[in-house]
């Protein structure tokens, strides 16, 4: 199921995660994450998706060094993690643009973080604002921009910090259908450029495979790898539909006929279905 | 502590209806105000706008007004100030460490609650009728709205954009009140001290009326004591004209600076 090689890039192993909290003096848990082991190797672009509450964007924050685990490891290049690290950069589902900050301040925001000098830290975030196709709006404040120009924007300032390992946190979650898909394309489109190794966590099963060379399937909570699937889809993807090849549609069912169960149920309990 | 004062953003310091309105209100009020005066014929108890007016000519022709008003308002200046200085200290100590708030917000809140005038006989006995004694009257008066607004601001920190910073390398509670913490805050420490303004004026006139022999308290006492109403309106009137003045001039800057607001 998952392979340990030595080009491994990001290797999570049996990773808990336990969510303690105390309400009118009763204390309670909640396992959210038990044992995951997933192996990414150099360069590899891997989705994560699973029925909401299985702990997905709890095991990317974990990996993001944001959140502390119970057990297990996150290790990068043969080391394990201690919080965040410069080799990391995220994409979160928010944002989390600094709306007082210009879209070239929020670019330059890691840089400066790293102190790097002035007149490099502009050019770098000026070179790849106008990579994701914001040249001009430099200047303008997020919230004159749109979502998914605000989206451009977070993956800029992640990809300037030129990180080993991008961690995408359901990055196009809030951003309307038509603009996802050319955010989709742009991003393999990055990503071709650039051969990160890429985290991807999603719950548009669409999404997952058309971007990802794998797709990790996650049960419902507590989350566990259910499955790891390798997605047979030549690239560049940008270059045909590939949402219309007959692997994409294979692969899309395998995954779909995985989820089902647990969506359902998980709608049941919600009192949706 | 108590919630942040006021709507905090984008709160017009007063209504904003057309030029049109407020002069059609502004005569018909001082035209009451005139043939009222007149029909009563007292100018004693009741002056006319007009004797107002006059009045206030002398005052200003005279000499007197200005020195008096520049007087007051380096009090103002420098009372405003101090209460931003420690206003900001302590609104980030006891919002950010919560053994600060437990310690000190209860004093806070109490302070709060009590009317600056009821302070005035104590502040005499400690400090006199000096400068000092009347800066901190100023202080009092304008220290709590940009407290509790600096507080609320610097208490909870938009978690997310919290994350991004560590995620990204910003490590300490120092350089976290420097990227997110403060900028985040600014609007709320704006409108505080917008407010604190408004009350710092209210406590400036308090500090000149009660606790001195000279500046614009004194002209209003004055005249007061010998019962030249006219003169006495035409001393207080240029105080809420400041109160707006300053006010509207500081909302005018906000508007300006956090304008990622919109």
């Amino acid at each position: 199921m998952t392979t340990t090689s030595t080009t491994s890039k990001l290797q999570i192993r049996d990773v808990r995660k336990i969510f303690r909290w105390e309400k009118r003096g009763v204390k309670h848990e909640l396992l959210a994450l038990d044992g995951v082991t997933v192996d990414i190797r150099e360069g590899e672009f891997l989705s994560v998706i699973g029925p909401s509450g299985c702990g997905k964007t709890t095991l990317l924050r974990i990996v993001a060094g944001l959140v502390d685990h119970d057990d297990g490891q996150v290790v990068i290049d043969g080391n394990p993690i201690k919080g965040p690290g410069p080799e990391r950069a995220m994409v979160f589902q928010s944002f989390g643009l600094f709306p007082w900050k210009t879209v070239i301040e929020n670019v330059k925001f890691p840089l400066h973080i790293r102190k790097m000098e002035e007149r490099r830290a502009t050019e770098i975030a000026r070179s790849f604002l106008s990579r994701v196709g914001l040249e001009g709006f430099e200047d303008v404040i997020p919230s004159q921009l749109s979502g998914g120009m605000q989206q451009r924007v977070g993956l800029a300032r992640a990809l300037a910090t030129d990180p080993d390992i991008l961690l995408m946190d359901e990055p196009f979650g809030s951003i309307d259908a038509q603009t996802r898909e050319f955010m989709q394309e742009d991003l393999l489109r990055l990503w071709g450029e650039s051969k990160k190794t890429v985290l991807f966590v999603t719950h548009d099963l669409d999404e997952a495979v058309l971007l990802a060379d794998r797709v990790v399937v996650l049960t419902k909570g507590p989350g566990r790898v259910r499955a790891s699937i390798p997605v047979e889809l030549p690239r560049p993807r940008w270059e045909y539909d590939a949402r219309a090849h007959a692997n994409f549609a294979e692969v899309r069912h395998e995954i779909w006929e995985m989820l089902k169960s647990d969506i359902i149920e998980a709608q049941g309990a919600a009192g949706v279905g | 502590m108590p919630q942040v004062l006021a709507d905090t953003p984008r709160m017009p310091a007063f209504a904003s209806s057309g030029p049109f309105q407020h002069a059609a209100f502004a005569v018909l009020l001082f035209g009451g105000w005139e043939l009222y005066a007149r029909w009563m014929g007292n100018f004693v108890l009741l002056p006319p706008p007009s004797r107002v007016v006059f009045a206030f000519y002398d005052l200003i022709v005279s000499g007197k007004l200005i020195p008096a008003l520049l007087n007051s308002m380096w009090l103002l200046f420098v009372g405003l100030v101090t209460a931003f200085v420690f206003a900001f200290v302590f609104g980030v100590l006891v919002g950010r460490y919560r053994v600060m708030d437990l310690t000190l917000s209860p004093y806070f809140n109490a302070l709060y609650a009590l009317p600056t005038v009821a302070l005035v006989p104590l502040v005499l006995v400690w400090l006199g009728f000096g400068f000092s004694g009347r800066l901190l009257v100023v202080l009092l008066a304008a220290f709590f709205p940009m407290l509790i607004n600096t507080y609320t601001g610097v208490k909870v920190p938009p978690q997310d954009l919290v994350e991004v910073a560590k995620s990204f390398g910003v490590r300490g509670e120092f350089a976290m009140l420097r990227r997110v913490v403060l900028p985040a805050a600014f609007p709320f420490i704006m409108a505080g001290i917008r407010l604190g303004i408004g009350r710092g004026v209210v406590g400036m006139a308090i500090a000149e009326v009660y606790m001195r022999l000279g500046g614009i308290g004194a002209l209003i006492v004055g005249f007061g004591s010998v019962f030249k109403t006219d003169y006495v309106i035409a001393a207080i009137a240029p105080l809420p004209l400041l109160g707006i003045g300053l006010t509207q001039l500081f909302a005018y800057l906000e508007k300006r600076v956090a304008y990622y607001r919109t």
